[in-house]
């Protein structure tokens, strides 16, 4: 009963997002449009770009995901393009501001990245560098991290997208180095 | 006809509702998609959005997940007063009361819990249906928790005040229907006490005030209805 349910639910929301993206493909974007008119190597040049953490929301609408919601470390990303380089930050916290200042979580990362397709004006990948300050009650890092990061545009100015990277830095005593997993889905708007 | 004989009758009725609701939705989706309105002139002509917090309706209909992300609010009024700029209301309650009887002693537990906040918004449209919302927020809530069994009474109570920018992603399904998520960076000042009433020891009271900031991810999906 459940591989049966799992299945009409998998193709049901497998359609809501096939049509929802044919939609964003189809809508008629004068934003693009006036953009492209001018003299920019790439669509994003010039452009500010905000990304929100959307994993634990996107979660709740998953066919049978069991999974529990996840301590989520970056919520916001903002990206300012020049011509081909981006300045970016990303940001998260949970802090406790009384006697002494004691974070349940924080993370800052300031860097740089670029953007390059891999396949038509669909799947971009993105690649930089970026310095960070990461922690909570526990421990905490400062390091350097290059990170990787994967993008389906959903509409020219509309993508999904996901990152992982490379940390490597002082973790609370030690010089340690660490492979960040891709856990986290991110929501990115382009204006 | 039993089409899934591992299902019982209530079951596949609850079943067969939810595949419905979301072929309609669907059904929206795909017609959008054939082009019957590309563009969406009418979008800014309603200047009043009432909006509901839909996410556990749709996390219902989606998927038997049992995560409960929460946001306080339940209820949301916007207001537009240009195409880029309008102001928000939102507002959230609940209000309990649980009586327990246990060997012989009553046990009462009631809470009262109320969310209010009150925002500007800068709206900034990326496509005809997307628009990208910066604002600023205000907001203010209330909770009490008592207790009360045999002579013993506990009561915590909290207050909590703040504010901060928030960002908002907001989609229209048509002219008039639209879904709407956000993230929020809010500080939040909250002056909280805890009075315990014991017939042996007498009344004790205890306050703190903690400060808080904090970067909430989205957690809420609402949709809106534009008039």
């Amino acid at each position: 009963m459940m591989k049966m349910k799992f299945k009409v639910s998998f193709w049901i929301v497998a359609m809501l997002l096939f049509c929802a993206q044919r939609n964003f493909a189809q809508a008629v974007d004068t934003l693009t449009q006036k953009q492209q008119s001018q003299d920019l190597p790439y669509p994003w040049s010039k452009k500010k770009e905000v990304a929100l953490n959307v994993t634990n929301l996107a979660k709740l609408f998953v066919p049978l995901n069991f999974s529990n919601v996840t301590n989520q470390d970056v919520i916001l990303k903002t990206k300012w393009y020049f011509k081909k380089v981006a300045l970016r930050i990303d940001f998260g916290a949970d802090l406790d501001l009384n006697d002494e200042l004691s974070p349940d979580g924080f993370y800052l990362a300031i860097g740089y990245e670029r953007r390059r397709a891999i396949y038509k004006d669909k799947w971009f990948y993105t690649t930089g560098w970026s310095g960070v300050i990461t922690g909570n009650e526990n421990d905490g890092v400062i390091g350097v991290l290059k990170h990787f990061g994967m993008e389906y545009n959903l509409h020219p100015s509309v993508t999904l997208g996901t990152d992982t990277g490379l940390l490597f830095g002082v973790f609370t005593d030690d010089f340690n180095l660490k492979l960040v997993s891709p856990t986290s889905l991110f929501l990115q708007m382009r204006f | 006809m039993n089409y899934f004989p591992m299902l019982n009758q209530n079951s596949q009725g609850i079943f067969f509702m939810r595949i419905g609701i979301v072929l309609v939705v669907f059904w929206s989706f795909y017609t959008k998609g054939n082009g019957q309105s590309e563009t969406s002139p009418n979008q800014n002509k309603f200047k009043h959005e009432i909006a509901l917090n839909a996410t556990n309706l749709l996390s219902n209909l989606f998927s038997l997940s049992n995560d409960n992300l929460s946001t306080p609010y339940t209820f949301v009024y916007r207001h537009r007063f240009t195409e880029k700029f309008g102001i928000h209301f939102g507002l959230g309650a609940d209000l309990t009361r649980e009586e327990d009887v246990l060997g012989g002693s009553n046990l009462v537990a009631k809470t009262v819990l109320y969310d209010a906040r009150f925002g500007i918004d800068k709206i900034i449209p990326i496509t005809n249906k997307l628009n990208f919302i910066v604002g600023l927020d205000a907001i203010a809530g209330n909770v009490k928790n008592s207790s009360s069994s045999t002579g013993f009474d506990l009561t915590t109570s909290s207050f909590k005040l703040g504010g901060g920018p928030a960002i908002r992603i907001q989609y229209h399904l048509n002219d008039r229907v639209v879904f709407m998520t956000e993230g929020l960076f809010y500080f939040i000042r909250t002056k909280g006490q805890r009075e315990e009433i014991d017939p042996n020891t007498g009344i004790a009271l205890f306050t703190n005030t903690s400060h808080r900031f904090t970067i909430a991810e989205p957690k809420a999906l609402f949709i809106g209805f534009k008039f």
